[in-house]
């Protein structure tokens, strides 16, 4: 936090005013009555963990979401963006995420799409655009990259240098910087800091974007800390603490004593019934090794996008091709590359996406419950509807699944009941490792406690289970052993009491464990 | 964006971009090959022009088609459009006293006219591009029957001439594909909205995100499409001397096959114009061929319904390619 007075003063006028910003996506609410002044020749850092409302605020900038309630002000005009065209003519430019390039599109065509220069004012100048976007990625230190290379063709870190000199050729009096730097070596990322700074003499206002606590403290000037769709802090120039935005973070779920009781239970010693070496998928995650025995929960947590939820897709066989290291089922050691062969395995998936991977919308929840286990309904070749009914009895039973009938469609059931049919598919034949990979997204309270009464269930009865959320606090109410996932690798793994949200968050952030504790 | 695959598919990209136009121009050379060692005529000014003649109407539909699916869309109306501006020009040419000019010009924005609609349908009333074209299809060759109901009109000599013949050793036919191409794709296509027409294909939602107005991209598209099969119901018109209720019916499968076959993506985003242009004439002419040497016309629908779906499958071959299962569902 050195030398902040070398910068130029922050004039008072912000360039751009949001306030009271408020979303929600059916019940859920993304962002609350969110404030945020951005002024020129300053960056301000938006921090928080997943789900706190960062993306939704940065979405809504860019005009890719239109805010529910609340208002945008540039100086003191009064605007409102429809399209991103909208917010990109207002001068605020934004690089995405998940990049908003073109894969068949080479290098200059992706930099300058929308701008390219021409020629009479129609007929496009390639000439000059292979300049232009040649001098803009030279900035940025990029000089190497093959103008004339289509963007498919391009490494992860290379495309993210195209995505930032895309948005710099718009010439924004905003610049929106979502993660920009989760693909970039060391030196490129100096080069990208070294070109903020000069955006910043000019006068542009940033918005930066980063989980690396210390990319933040170098190059913010003011911090807001966001936490479950509400802005709980900022941090004016020059008073950043990394315990203090870890503590606003957290909010007061991080009190002592406040953390769920956990029953310990008492796990079989036998061997583990699912024991992964080394698994590796370039791009995606990095020397992944754990072990689960029979009836433990194991978490695997971080924040968003840290690879987490790849491992667990790479043990279904959705990655058709890459993976390398070793899984073994109950000992017997598979090479999924389809989900048939990992459901063979003894692998039972609880995904995300209940309408394009778990569950049939369509078909009858009873259909849905017996799909993968016909065998077990079958007289002969036909299948048996009583046997049907009786197992489906059994079964929306023992799930508690509120549902007029089995007959009704699975898609007329509330989200929470969906999930727990979709449980119920793989509960008919019992498998020795179940993954819910954030089986509780877009799911109320109630039915979150009774799901994670089954899987609790299922692990005493035997059963390892896997779980990935992406709301943090799940992981101490549930998990016995949590891995804690950085940038694809394994940071840090914690067990038992260790479980806490502090020591979950403070793994996923860089480097940030000694300060929290 | 989807995640790039790694660098090692440099060659490969290189290689798609040109292996539909190369495999086509070869395939091309074989058949007429093949064709001359049955009937060495065909290797005459003559023979040549009438290849050409039977080509060319294909190729404009196939260009007009390529325009569509570079946006990753679909035209499906395509071969009722060529029908109702047939019989349009069929039966005004000679009989309405218009001038030949004046029915072309009206040809060409009938075409531009439903490629609009066909536009504003996809567009802007967000229905599926496969079930849109398929209705208006209904409404143009239905349209069309109301305005010829049988076989018949006429052209004037001068415009069929003028069409059909020889310019020096030049078939007027491809003068009027190359017009065409020169006049319209060539400009299109070096002007910004050729460059969105590719980038909205190559991925709808990074064109959103970077500002394009992504359906008037995507209305444009289907009035280029619209405007090409303007071009070549006007060459039928002519070829034939008449109009006709159901001339179009094939150019809708088969512009989508001649396309295909000369490397343009059913995903959109990839494609040449040379490619299907040469995808028509090796199309045009094996089709060709088979009336010429007395295969029977049932047959004749059997083995076309063979070559689209084996040139079809093909498109979908690079599926395989996937590394991830999900990103096959989802796209």
């Amino acid at each position: 936090m050195e030398d902040r007075e070398t910068y130029p003063a922050a004039s008072e006028r912000p360039l751009l005013t949001a306030t009271g910003l408020t979303k929600r996506f059916g019940g859920v609410v993304a962002l609350k009555s969110a404030d945020l002044s951005l002024f020129p020749g300053e960056v301000h850092a938006l921090l928080g963990a997943n789900g706190a409302g960062k993306s939704t605020l940065v979405k809504i900038l860019a005009g890719v979401e239109q805010p529910d309630e609340g208002e945008l002000r540039i100086g003191d005009r009064p605007v409102t963006f429809a399209t991103p065209r909208a917010a990109l003519a207002a001068g605020i430019a934004t690089v995405h995420q998940e990049l908003s390039l073109f894969p068949n599109l080479d290098v200059a065509e992706n930099i300058l799409i929308g701008r390219e220069p021409r020629r009479g004012g129609l007929w496009l100048d390639p000439r000059a655009a292979r300049r232009e976007a040649a001098s803009l990625l030279e900035n940025l230190g990029a000089a190497d990259i093959d103008i004339e290379a289509p963007v498919g063709e391009l490494p992860l870190a290379q495309a993210q240098l195209v995505e930032i000199a895309k948005a710099l050729s718009a010439e924004p009096n905003v610049l929106i910087l979502d993660e920009p730097t989760s693909a970039l070596s060391i030196a490129e990322v100096e080069r990208l800091v070294a070109v903020v700074e000069r955006l910043k003499a000019q006068g542009k206002a940033i918005v930066f974007i980063s989980h690396r606590l210390g990319e933040i403290e170098r190059i913010a000037d003011r911090v807001s800390i966001l936490r479950s769709g509400e802005k709980v802090g900022e941090f004016t120039p020059g008073s950043f603490s990394r315990a203090r935005a870890l503590a606003l973070m957290l909010g007061e779920s991080w009190q002592e004593g406040k953390q769920p009781e956990r029953a310990t239970r008492v796990r079989d010693a036998g061997p583990a019934v699912l024991d992964v070496q080394g698994l590796s998928l370039a791009r995606h995650f990095d020397s992944v090794s754990f072990t689960l025995q029979p009836g433990e929960v194991l978490g695997l947590a971080g924040l968003e996008g840290q690879g987490q939820k790849d491992v667990l897709f790479a043990l279904f066989g959705l990655f058709r091709r890459g993976l390398e290291g070793r899984i073994a089922v109950a000992g017997k050691t598979i090479r999924p590359r389809r989900p048939r062969q990992a459901i063979a395995a003894g692998l039972a998936f609880i995904p995300d996406d209940r309408k394009s991977l778990g569950g049939f919308l369509g078909l009858s929840v009873s259909a849905n419950i017996v799909i993968g286990a016909l065998d077990l309904v079958r007289r002969g070749p036909l299948l048996s509807p009583a046997a049907e009914s009786a197992l489906v009895d059994t079964l929306v039973r023992r799930l508690d699944i509120r549902c007029a009938s089995p007959t009704v469609p699975l898609g007329s059931l509330s989200g929470g009941n969906q999930q727990k049919v979709v449980v119920a598919k793989w509960l008919a034949q019992r498998a020795p490792v179940y993954v819910f990979c954030d089986p509780t997204r877009g799911v109320d309270a109630g039915a979150r406690a009774g799901l994670f009464a089954v899987i609790r269930e299922l692990a005493a009865s035997g059963s390892g289970v896997l779980f990935y959320s992406t709301d943090i606090s799940e992981f101490p109410a549930l998990c016995d052993r949590v891995l804690v996932f950085r940038e694809g690798r394994v940071a840090g793994e914690l067990a038992g009491t260790a479980v806490t949200e502090p020591a979950i968050l403070a793994l996923s952030f860089h480097e940030a464990a000694r300060e929290a504790a | 964006m989807k995640l790039p695959e790694p660098a090692r598919h440099s060659r490969r990209f290189a290689f798609e971009k040109h292996a539909g136009p190369i495999s086509c121009a070869i395939g091309l050379i074989v058949i007429i090959g093949l064709y001359a060692v049955r009937q060495p005529m065909i290797l005459s000014p003559f023979g040549l022009a009438s290849l050409a003649n039977a080509s060319v109407a294909l190729a404009l539909a196939a260009v007009g088609q390529t325009a569509v699916l570079l946006t990753a869309g679909l035209d499906l109306s395509i071969g009722a459009e060529i029908t109702l501006i047939n019989c349009f020009a069929a039966t005004t040419m000679s009989a309405s006293g218009l001038g030949i000019a004046w029915v072309v010009a009206a040809s060409l924005l009938l075409g531009l006219a439903m490629g609009f609609l066909n536009g504003v349908v996809v567009a802007y009333g967000r229905v599926e591009p496969l079930i849109a074209t398929f209705c208006t299809a209904f409404i143009f060759s239905g349209a069309a029957l109301i305005v010829l109901p049988r076989p018949g009109g006429s052209i004037p000599d001068g415009f069929a001439t003028a069409l059909t013949g020889s310019w020096g050793p030049l078939p007027c036919s491809i003068l009027l594909l190359a017009g065409a191409v020169i006049l319209v794709w060539v400009p299109v296509f070096n002007s910004r909205l050729g460059r969105y027409i590719v980038a909205v294909g190559d991925d709808a939602a990074s064109a959103r995100l970077s500002g394009l107005p992504v359906r008037r991209i995507e209305l444009a598209s289907y009035m280029l499409a619209g405007l090409f099969a303007a071009v070549a119901a006007l060459f039928l018109a002519a070829e034939t001397t008449s109009g006709d209720p159901g001339i179009g019916n094939i150019y809708t499968l088969n512009s989508l096959a001649a396309a295909v076959l000369g490397g343009v993506a059913l995903s959109g985003g990839r494609g040449t114009v040379i490619g299907p242009i040469l995808g028509s004439f090796v199309l045009a002419i094996i089709l060709n061929a088979l009336g010429v040497f007395n295969v029977s016309a049932f047959w004749q629908d059997f083995i076309e319904g063979l070559i689209l779906m084996v040139v079809l499958g093909i498109g979908g071959l690079r599926v395989l390619r996937a590394g991830n299962w999900l990103a096959l569902l989802r796209s």
